[in-house]
Order: structure tokens, then C-alpha cells, then sequence
């Protein structure tokens, strides 16, 4: 199903593509690059070539999508099995679904998305709690049907399978599921069987699903044989007889079998109205209105109970990896953190029966991978905060529990004994002493895994690598588990992501996505990109507002701006974007950048070398992404090199450039010696709070966690001191 | 990505502007000898893009020979190159089905400069047809893991030049970067396929082949990467090393002992006299965090200034002198532990460019280009002998220009007849195919044919089940 939707889509874009290039079009003789009729020189970047005079002579062949180039890919994947990145996924989606799956292709024919199935094969209440790497079987779900439904990475509905809770519709279920676990009255589970109701091509000879009306063979698209309506009616009725709830209705149109919540019908290209309710209560309209407290509030008119509560369950998870993520952005240590872990878990996720949180730890889970999955954006978040999670919480367990846990990934990993150790002993207490201790107490266990599966220590050169392998101590061994689990995530997300946006996105349109599309928004931090209310300045205040509002990041970018008129890209970027979100416009931007750069270079080579870059900030070129300005978190890891002058001073200046830096913003000596206290303890970000409230002589209770922040803090107070005269 | 390709090309060029006194590049290079140098291909231009890019990748040897069912006849075709042409017109995303289709576009291109991406999962040509189905089918899939160094990170250690300019003096550095990283990779990372790679002009690159390279994430490229930063310096703190703990890690220890240890104290001394004058020694004494020290040190110093001894000797003397008081209060504070290693790590240990290893996206320079500025081909280096090579003798387009219209270079593209030795770059070319591309080619094969195996294997077994 998600093949025939993906060609037609592709086949539509094809058909733009084409039709882009127009007959008066010409294409430039010097770099290739295909201009609009109307342009008479080459709009390729620092090309600028001007038009020929035969310009319908040559075309670029580059541009012209001929049939084949959605040919090559396929056959690629068809004939070798999905490449090792997709993970058993084309970009067709095809080989998931097509019934004959590659006998080689791993990883994801069987079972969970994680090799372990860990919560059902420990008792509920087991002397460590439940983490998220287990497979999906909470109590309710119907029988190993559901559970694997968890197999493609989608959350398996938490609710019975008759369309209550979030139920998908049963062709959205189908799409998440191996077709042969859908019907659980049907045995067969071997997935190369044709079922029953299937099809053969009578022009290709593709054995087709049931609830194909065309062919799925590419390029095929023969139309079902026989009478459809009559065939489709008699296998739905089929079905209807098993299991379909009371109050199913029959569309009039195809025959499907509709759940007695849909007022359309819910078959693919049918959508026929439900017979005989004309409602005036349009589904489409409710979800735009809805805010936080209705999906809360359960006042959503399609909403069941269970679906809201779903939906409620994963606000808590919510609210701890928002608390994870804060904790983070302070710049807290591994032991802050894990206190911070455990009191968050303890205050939102904890439940007196321990079923009971194994299931709101589930639930909120799958649900929230729906709500993350939708861009990369939210996926990196999810991503690492839950990966975050799991690291704390792993740490908190005993290491017996630890390796159990570790156990449960299958890892075929040994530990390193006998002449081996020895001979390695003396490098791993080097590698020990190197860490900061002074007696080199070599560990009992260690193990041996390739260095690709442990890269936070590798980065951290934390432990001895030889011939591609790193020794791994065993009190290292949460970084094994960390990696095993985020491959497992990841995976799993990308998969979600698309099947959501092939499919279920569509179909649950007017019931799910509105609801999901909420929850993300509902909780990521406030969005720079766009300038506020406060910002907006222009040209000619920069300077006096740099003085009196920039965080000293930005105001040691500007000031060597404009000493040595050149910043390296470091510091291009990371002041351009802070200027874009304080409300600095392109036009302005560029103004500005020019009158400094071409006092060292010539405006001549501003234009050729660095407009681009300040364009490409505000997402006029390239990929026409809208960069959003960095974040403290961003700024503090970031690594200047030599001749940079981006990072977080806090971080990066020496204690004496750090403090004449502070003298000249005015601070006092007391204040001074508050701030290199924090940044002694490493707390770069409370070390700027301190720096805001000494310049300001007002307390910042909410933190500096972004320079633009910093910005509309100051320019609040600075506004609100002097009310009116304008800043 | 592309701004980042910006920002290199821009510091290359910002370097050349003051260098009026340099005879003018078109005397090294120009569009003619370019044409001459692709077109006509006596020394195997093509020969080598080909077998550099073609061949490095599993399958490619199956590609011409035909038809060895393990072999993925698409990868070359989903392969990114971009060229860069005549002022700055940057071309990305180009990719060939094939050998001789690039070869075309080389030929009507006349690029300036190649540069090798990654593999993407689809065709890079065609990637916006792909790019409106929604999910994210355009990424990279397999890439070489490449490190990229430059003599411009190391200015404030060398005396001799600035920015893009390279001396014998200075060069030593990149050698021993070379040293230090290639042991590593063999050594720790257990690669075998690594290929060093003179940039034309200022610097050294590294492509590391191995499959297991290839296929890495981003994230284990910045493990990697990371593993290798000692060099946090910016321009606001003058400590630009910190080692902390009590020992150094084993890597850093045996870089330490068998490389930078002995430069330090021998050629670096010798060439670059870092100790001689006060300007170059405050930089040193302010990389001590104990002020006593410091001062003590530069007491000694200042009054020795009119010794009747040679640079280099009064360097050396100091050095002892700073070691010797270190060594003896090495307990009064925890910083000053691994003091004396951090001075020779700030000057000797390599400085990569790290953005560069980081993502699989990120273009690097085809390995046998011209260099636009210097006109100097990019010949590959041996690891093992790299003490021997010489930036500055390595040809540039137009001594080769020179030697074909001398009728002195008689190399044909298809086979390695023996002659090659003889012409400018037969003996680059020679080293290229024997000791990075055969042993490459050899173990590619081995892989498809056990990956082959493998498949054959499995649908067999669950054929019988």
C-alpha cells in the first residue's frame, strides 16, 4: 500500500520535475546550471555567465528525470536487500511489505526491535524497575497480535484491537503490522504464504493483499480482476461476521467495513461519507481548535477515554525528559544528574502497583515515539533525552543488575581473562591513572568489544584500544548498554517516522495526528528563529544595544568584529544567528556584515565569498533551512580553535582574559569572584546568570539558557527602567 | 556542509592575498594545461581518478570485468562529487553511472579542483525527486573516514612562514603528524587500508578505505576524531593543552615516546629555536600556571640574553632549564604535573581539522588534483618513508606540461608499463597502485566474495527449512 503511495508521489514530483524545466529555459555553457527563460545571466552562484545567444541549443541532461532514475534505485534494492543504513526499509517501504521478505535481511524479521524482551520475561515488580528497551506486551494488549506489532518499530496500540483507545483503523493497523499477525484467527504465520484473500496479477503474476485494488508490482497497477465491489464485499463480510463491533457500518461506495466511530469511510481512495449521517459535527474542524487543556480535559468529541488516558500517560514521561533536559542544559555533572533522574521518575512516573508503571512507562513511551518521530528535530531531542534516561537509570541499578540487563541485549561480548589480562594490565592502568587516579587499580572484568560500539569512551580516550578493539572496564558498561539502546531508538524512529508519514498521518488525520502534532509543540522550549517583540533592531542602534544587552559571548564576537573585521566561521555563525534572532533583518544583516568584512577583504570578495553564508543562515540558499540561533548548551561544547573567538568565554577564556572581560562589563570585584566561582565548579551557565543579575542589579530566577534569552531578559528590564524613552 | 566548503576555500584564498611578491599562479596553472592534463592523459589522470574512486569501492573491479552476482553495480552512481570551476562556480551533487561518463564531464567541466563525497543512498544527481516523498531518503550511507590537517592551524608554533606558505622548516610538523596518526590508526584502530595524501599546498590529507571505516555513523567518526584531540587552544587561553590525570593515556604515551619526544627536543629545536628570543619563550612560560616559576625562568633568561651561543644552543640550554626546574617542583601544585609534556604536545602533537572527520557529507579534495594556487599535484605520501618527501619538489602541472611536450613521458592509461619510473609522476602513481590500491582491490574482493558466500549460504538454509 505505502509502495503504490510512494510512486504516485514520486511519479507526481517527476512530473514537476520535468515540467520545471521549461522550453525557454536555458542552460549555462560554463557551470551546467538550468535558468529561467527570463534571467540573462547565469543565477548560479559566482558563475554569472551571461545568457547565450543559442540557448535552446544544449540541454543539461542532469535535469531531465528520465524514467530510469526510479528504476536504478529499485532494482538496487530489490535485487541486494536494503542497504545496511535503511535497516530493511527502501524508500519505497516495499520490502516490509511485500510479502517476500529478503531471507537475509536480518535484523528486524522477527520479534521485538530490541533483541530482548526483557519486561515479559521478568516478573512485574522484579528488584529493578522496568526500562523501555522491553518489548510491547502490556497486560491489555490482545495476545501476541499486538506484541508484535511492536515489530516495526510503531507503538503497538495500547488499547483493544477494536478501534477504542488509539486503535488505528484496520488498514493503518495492517500498515504497522506483519499482515500475517493482523487476523488472529488465521494460523498461517509464515510470511512467504499467500493468504486466502490474495490476489494474482493477471498481468505480472504479483500475488497481491487482499485489500489492494491494484496491482502493486511497480509499474504494474493492473486493476483487481473480477468484480471488485462484489469480492471486496464478501471478504469484508467475512470479517465483519468475526469480528467486526456492533455498530460497524458498510460503505455504501466499496463495501469496507467501517468501525462505528468513522463517519468516512476508512478504505483507501474511498472516503464515501457514512450512509446516513450528515452530521453537522465535522471532525475536520475540531482538531485545529483544540488546545493542551481539551486533549487533557478529554473534551475532544472523537476521543474515548482510553485514548485521552493514553494520551495523559505520556505527559508524565513528558515531564521528566523535559526535567532531564534542563538538567542537562545546566551543565549538571553524571552524579547531579542521577539525582535529578531519580527524583523526576519518583515524582511523575511512580505507581503503587508496579504493573501499573511497567504499563504507564510503556504506553508513554510508544506514544510519545509517535508524537517524536515526525522530524529530526524532535527525534534527536527524544533521542537523547531518552537515551539520557536510560543512562541514569542504568547507573542507579547494582552491577548485578546491570549486567543482567546487559545480558537481556544479547550481547556477544567476553570478558578478557588469563594470559590476555596480564599482558594487558600494565596499559590498562595507564589508562586508569590517565582518568585522574592516582593508584592504578586495574578492574576485575573487562571486555572486548569493537571501538565502533563504545563511542563515548573512545572520545573520551576512557579506555585502551588496540587493533579495533577497546577494552571495556566493567564499570563502563552503561556505555554499552547506552549504545545497544539509542541504535534500538533510532531505528525504531526512523521506522515510525515512516510509516507515519506515509500512512497513518493521512488516515488518522481528523483522530491522532492533531492530538500528536500537539504534544510535540506543547513542549519544546521557545523558539528563536523568529525575533520577538523586544528585538528588532536595526543598524544603527546595534552598537549601543550590543553594549547594554549582549551576553558576553556576543559582545567578545562583536568587539573582535569589529577590530579585525573578520570572524572565522565559528564565529560567524555563532554571532550571525544570535543577530538574526535579536530581530536583525537579512537585508540589515548583510549591511552589516559587509561594512566590516570589506575593510579587510574588499566588498568585492564579501560578496563572492561571505553573503552566501549570511543568506544561507536565514534559509535563503541551500537547503532553505531557517537556522535557529544557538542555544548556551551548543555554545559551551562548541571547540574553538585556532584564530576562533566563538564558545562560551565562562568556558573557554583563561581566568585572566575571563576577568578582564568581566571588568570591562562592568562588574564588581565581589561579583566578579561569585562568577569565577561557578566557572571554577564548571557552571558556565549559572556563571553568566550571576554575570546578568550583577550588570543588571536584578535576579534572573528562570537561568540563562540561550543567548537570545539573555537578550530579552536585559532588554525587559532595560525597558522597563526607562518606560519612556525608546531603546 | 556548504558553508563549511565556503570557509576553506575562503581562508586558502585570504592567505594568498598578501603574497605579492610570488611569481603569478597562471605561471603554475591555467585552464590550457589543465585541458592538457585531463585531456590527453599521458601520466593517467583518469587512470588514477578511476582507480582511486572506482576501484576503492567494493565492487568496482566487477563493474568492468562484468558480472560477480555479489557486486552492487549502482554504488559508484550514487558516489558525490563536486567539481569547482573557473571563479569559484561550485558545482555539488554531480554524480556518473559510470567511469566514462565522468570522464566526459571532466572533460567538458575542465573543473579546478575534484572533490570526493560520500556515498548517498540514492543518486545525489537525482535527489529531488526523491526529496518530496516526505521521509528522508536522501542521506549518506558509507563514506571514508578522512582527516584533514593543515600547516595554517600550526602558525603560532612556526617562526619560519604564515599561513598557506610551507618550508622545510616548518614541513617537519606535518611529518610528524603523519607519524602519529597513521600509528594509530593501525595500531589502536586496527585499519589496514590507509592512504596519505599531500593537499597540493598546505597540508596532508588522509582517506582511511577500510570497510569498517567506511560504513562508520557520525557519531563513531567524532569518537574517533575525538580520540585524537589533545589541542583545545583558542585564542583566549594560553594554556592550549591540558593533560590531566597522572599518566597519559597509552596512545598519547607511545606518541609521546616514539615521536614527538624526540622532534621536540631535535628538529624542532633546530629549525624553529622556540626558546630563543622573549617573544618566543613568553608564549611558553604562560602556558605555566605557577607564576613563581615563571618568573624565576625569565630571570634566568632575560640575564643570558647576550650569550655568544647559537640560537638553536641557547634554545636547548633552556629547555633544560625549564625542565630541570619543573622536574624538581613537580609536587608543589597538580597543574604543573604534566607541564613539560604539555608544552611539547601545544607544539608538536597534530592539529587536524576535526569538523572535517566529523560527517559523512563533508567533501575532501580527489587525491591526484592540480592545487589551483600552486599548480602542484596532489601525490600521495608513504607513510612509512614520509621523512623523505619534499612539499617543494613535488611537480607541478606545468613541469608535466613540460615533460609531455619534451615526448619525454611515454605512460599509457590502461597498463603499468615499466617506464613509468622514469616520468615525473610515474613513481607517485606506482606507489599509489602497489601499496594502497592492490591490497585494497585484494581484500574488497574478498569481502563481496565472503558477503557473496554468506547470502548464498543463508537463502539456502531457509530455502531447506
Amino acid at each position: 500500500m505505502s509502495q503504490v503511495d510512494n510512486r504516485n508521489s514520486s511519479a507526481a514530483k517527476r512530473a514537476r520535475t520535468d515540467g520545471g524545466r521549461r522550453e525557454d529555459d536555458w542552460t549555462c555553457p560554463s557551470c551546467g546550471n538550468v535558468n529561467f527563460s527570463f534571467r540573462t545571466t547565469c543565477n548560479m552562484r559566482n558563475c554569472t555567465q551571461s545568457r547565450p545567444a543559442d540557448h535552446n541549443g544544449k540541454s543539461a541532461p542532469k535535469h531531465m528525470q528520465s524514467p530510469q532514475s526510479f528504476s536504478s534505485p529499485g532494482r538496487y534494492l530489490g535485487s541486494g536487500g536494503p542497504p545496511p543504513v535503511y535497516m530493511g526499509g527502501s524508500p519505497y517501504g516495499s520490502s516490509l511489505f511485500n510479502g517476500s521478505m529478503p531471507p537475509y535481511d536480518v535484523p528486524f524479521s522477527g520479534g521485538s526491535p530490541y533483541h530482548f524482551n526483557y519486561s515479559s520475561r521478568l516478573p512485574a515488580g522484579a528488584h529493578y524497575r522496568p526500562l523501555h528497551m522491553s518489548g510491547p506486551p502490556p497486560p491489555y494488549h490482545g495476545g501476541s497480535m499486538m506484541g508484535s506489532g511492536g515489530m516495526y518499530g510503531m507503538p503497538p496500540p495500547p488499547m483493544n484491537r477494536y478501534g477504542l483507545g488509539i486503535a488505528m483503523g484496520p488498514a493503518a493497523a495492517a500498515a504497522m503490522m506483519p499482515r500475517s499477525g493482523y487476523y488472529s484467527d488465521e494460523k498461517s504465520q509464515k510470511r512467504d504464504s499467500t493468504r486466502e484473500n490474495d490476489w494474482t496479477c493477471p498481468n505480472c503474476g504479483n500475488v497481491n493483499f487482499s485489500f489492494r485494488i491494484v496491482c502493486n508490482m511497480r509499474k504494474c497497477n493492473t486493476p483487481k480482476p473480477g468484480p471488485p465491489q462484489l469480492q471486496q464485499g464478501g471478504s469484508s463480510d467475512q470479517i465483519s461476521k468475526q469480528k467486526a463491533p456492533e455498530g460497524s457500518w458498510k460503505c455504501d461506495n466499496c463495501g469496507n467495513i467501517n468501525y462505528p466511530f468513522r463517519n468516512k469511510c476508512n478504505r483507501q481512495n474511498c472516503g464515501a461519507d457514512k450512509p446516513g449521517d450528515h452530521s453537522n459535527e465535522s471532525p475536520s474542524n475540531a482538531p485545529e481548535e483544540n488546545d493542551q487543556s481539551n486533549i487533557a480535559s478529554g473534551r475532544r468529541p472523537c476521543c474515548s477515554g482510553r485514548q485521552v488516558a493514553s494520551m495523559h500517560l505520556s505527559l508524565y514521561l513528558s515531564l521528566v525528559l523535559k526535567g532531564v533536559s534542563d538538567g542537562l542544559a545546566r551543565g549538571k555533572n553524571p552524579k547531579e544528574m542521577d539525582d535529578v533522574v531519580d527524583a523526576l521518575w519518583k515524582e511523575h512516573m511512580r505507581h503503587s502497583d508496579a504493573s501499573e508503571m511497567l504499563n504507564k512507562d510503556i504506553i508513554s513511551h510508544f506514544v510519545l515515539r509517535l508524537v517524536y518521530c515526525r522530524s529530526e528535530e524532535l527525534k534527536k531531542w527524544f533521542l537523547s533525552m531518552e537515551t539520557a534516561l536510560f543512562r541514569h537509570r542504568f547507573r542507579l541499578q547494582n552491577f548485578e543488575a546491570q549486567r543482567a540487563i546487559v545480558g537481556e541485549f544479547g550481547l556477544p561480548y567476553k570478558a578478557v581473562t588469563g594470559a590476555e589480562l596480564e599482558s594487558l594490565k600494565e596499559r590498562l592502568g595507564q589508562v586508569v591513572r590517565s582518568l585522574g587516579q592516582i593508584s592504578p587499580s586495574v578492574e576485575a572484568v573487562y571486555y572486548k568489544v569493537p571501538f565502533e560500539e563504545v563511542p563515548d569512551l573512545v572520545a573520551g580516550r576512557r579506555v585502551l584500544i588496540q587493533k579495533g578493539h577497546a577494552f571495556v572496564a566493567g564499570s563502563q558498561l552503561v556505555s554499552l548498554a547506552v549504545t545497544q539502546f539509542r541504535s534500538h531508538i533510532s531505528k525504531a524512529l526512523i521506522l515510525t517516522n515512516r510509516k507515519w508519514m506515509t500512512t497513518i498521518r493521512e488516515r488518522e488525520k481528523d483522530r491522532l495526528t492533531p492530538i500528536v502534532e500537539a504534544l510535540s509543540t506543547t513542549y519544546v522550549g521557545p523558539d528563536y528563529s523568529q525575533s520577538s517583540e523586544y528585538a528588532d533592531i536595526s543598524l544603527k542602534d546595534i552598537d549601543q544595544v550590543s553594549k547594554s544587552s549582549f551576553p558576553l559571548c556576543m559582545r567578545h564576537l562583536f568587539e573582535k568584529l569589529r577590530e579585525d573585521h573578520h570572524l572565522k566561521h565559528g564565529g560567524r555563525m555563532q554571532l550571525g544567528l544570535f543577530l538574526k534572532g535579536v530581530g536583525l533583518k537579512l537585508d540589515d544583516a548583510l549591511a552589516f556584515w559587509r561594512a566590516e568584512f570589506s575593510k579587510k577583504v574588499g566588498s568585492e570578495r564579501f560578496d563572492k565569498e561571505y553573503a552566501y553564508g549570511i543568506r544561507h543562515n536565514y534559509g535563503k540558499e541551500g537547503k532553505r533551512t531557517d537556522y535557529t540561533p544557538y542555544a548556551c548548551q551548543k555554545i559551551i561544547s562548541s571547540a574553538p580553535g585556532v584564530g576562533d573567538h566563538h564558545g562560551c568565554p565562562y568556558r573557554h577564556f583563561s581566568e585572566d582574559n575571563l576577568r578582564a572581560a568581566l571588568g570591562r562589563m562592568g562588574l564588581s570585584s565581589r561579583g566578579m569572584e561569585d562568577v569565577m566561582d561557578k566557572v571554577r565548579n564548571k557552571h558556565y551557565q549559572l556563571a553568566c546568570t550571576l554575570t546578568f543579575e550583577a550588570v543588571y542589579g536584578t535576579s534572573c530566577d528562570v537561568g540563562i539558557n540561550h543567548p537570545n534569552q539573555y537578550f530579552e531578559e536585559s532588554q525587559k528590564i532595560l525597558k522597563s527602567k526607562t518606560p519612556a524613552a525608546p531603546v | 556542509m556548504t558553508r563549511e566548503e565556503i570557509e576553506s576555500r575562503e581562508d586558502e584564498s585570504m592567505m594568498d592575498a598578501p603574497q605579492i611578491n610570488k611569481p603569478k599562479p597562471e605561471e603554475f596553472f591555467n585552464v590550457n594545461y589543465l585541458r592538457i592534463y585531463y585531456g590527453k592523459s599521458p601520466f593517467s589522470f583518469f587512470l588514477t581518478i578511476k582507480t582511486f574512486d572506482l576501484l576503492r569501492k567494493p565492487n568496482n573491479k566487477y563493474i568492468i570485468d562484468g558480472k560477480h552476482p555479489g557486486c552492487d553495480e549502482y554504488y559508484f552512481g550514487r558516489r558525490e562529487f563536486s567539481f569547482t570551476l573557473e571563479n569559484d562556480v561550485y558545482l555539488r551533487y554531480k554524480s556518473f553511472k559510470n567511469a566514462s561518463s565522468m570522464e566526459d564531464a571532466i572533460r567538458s567541466h575542465f573543473p579546478y579542483k575534484i572533490d570526493i563525497g560520500a556515498v548517498y543512498s540514492v543518486d545525489p544527481d537525482k535527489r529531488h525527486a526523491y526529496s518530496q516523498t516526505g521521509s528522508n531518503v536522501f542521506t549518506p550511507v558509507e563514506r571514508e573516514l578522512v582527516f584533514d590537517i593543515d600547516i595554517t592551524d600550526y602558525d603560532d608554533v612556526r617562526y619560519c612562514c604564515s599561513g598557506a606558505d610551507v618550508c622545510s622548516k616548518c614541513w617537519p610538523l606535518m611529518t610528524v603528524a603523519i607519524k602519529v596518526i597513521h600509528t594509530s590508526l593501525t595500531e589502536d584502530f586496527g585499519f589496514k587500508h590507509i592512504l596519505w595524501v599531500f593537499s597540493g599546498r598546505r597540508g596532508v590529507h588522509c582517506w582511511v578505505c577500510d570497510p569498517k571505516a567506511r560504513r562508520m555513523t557520525n557519531e563513531q567518526r567524532s569518537a574517533v576524531a575525538e580520540y585524537f584531540r589533545v589541542y583545545k587552544g583558542n585564542e583566549n587561553n594560553a594554556r592550549k593543552v591540558a593533560l590531566m590525570g597522572y599518566s597519559l593515556h597509552p596512545f598519547l604515551a607511545r606518541s609521546y615516546v616514539d615521536y614527538l619526544k624526540g622532534f621536540f627536543e631535535g628538529e624542532l629545536q633546530a629549525t624553529q629555536s622556540i626558546f630563543s628570543t622573549k617573544d618566543k619563550y613568553e608564549k611558553i612560560l604562560a602556558m605555566i600556571s605557577d607564576e613563581d616559576i615563571q618568573s624565576e625562568l625569565r630571570g634566568k633568561w632575560e640575564n643570558s640574553a647576550r650569550s655568544s651561543l647559537s640560537e638553536e644552543a641557547i634554545s636547548l640550554v633552556r629547555w633544560e632549564q625549564l625542565k630541570n626546574t619543573l622536574q624538581s617542583k613537580k609536587h608543589k601544585a597538580p597543574t604543573l604535573r604534566m607541564c613539560v609534556e604539555e608544552i611539547v604536545f601545544t607544539f608538536t602533537y597534530p592539529r587536524i581539522d576535526l569538523e572535517v572527520s566529523k560527517q559523512m557529507n563533508h567533501l575532501l579534495k580527489a587525491p591526484f588534483c592540480v592545487h589551483p594556487k600552486t599548480g602542484r599535484v596532489c601525490v600521495p605520501i608513504d607513510p612509512n618513508n614520509c621523512d623523505e618527501f619534499d612539499p617543494l619538489a613535488v611537480p607541478t602541472l606545468s613541469q608535466l606540461i613540460e615533460e609531455i611536450n619534451s615526448g619525454g613521458s611515454r605512460m599509457d592509461v590502461d597498463d603499468d608499463s615499466d617506464d613509468s619510473d622514469t616520468s615525473l609522476l610515474g613513481k607517485s602513481v606506482k606507489f599509489f597502485r602497489s601499496s594502497f590500491l592492490e591490497p585494497l582491490l585484494k581484500s574488497c574482493k574478498e569481502e563481496i566474495e565472503s558477503s557473496y558466500k554468506t547470502k548464498i549460504g543463508k537463502s539456502k538454509d531457509s530455502l531447506s527449512w
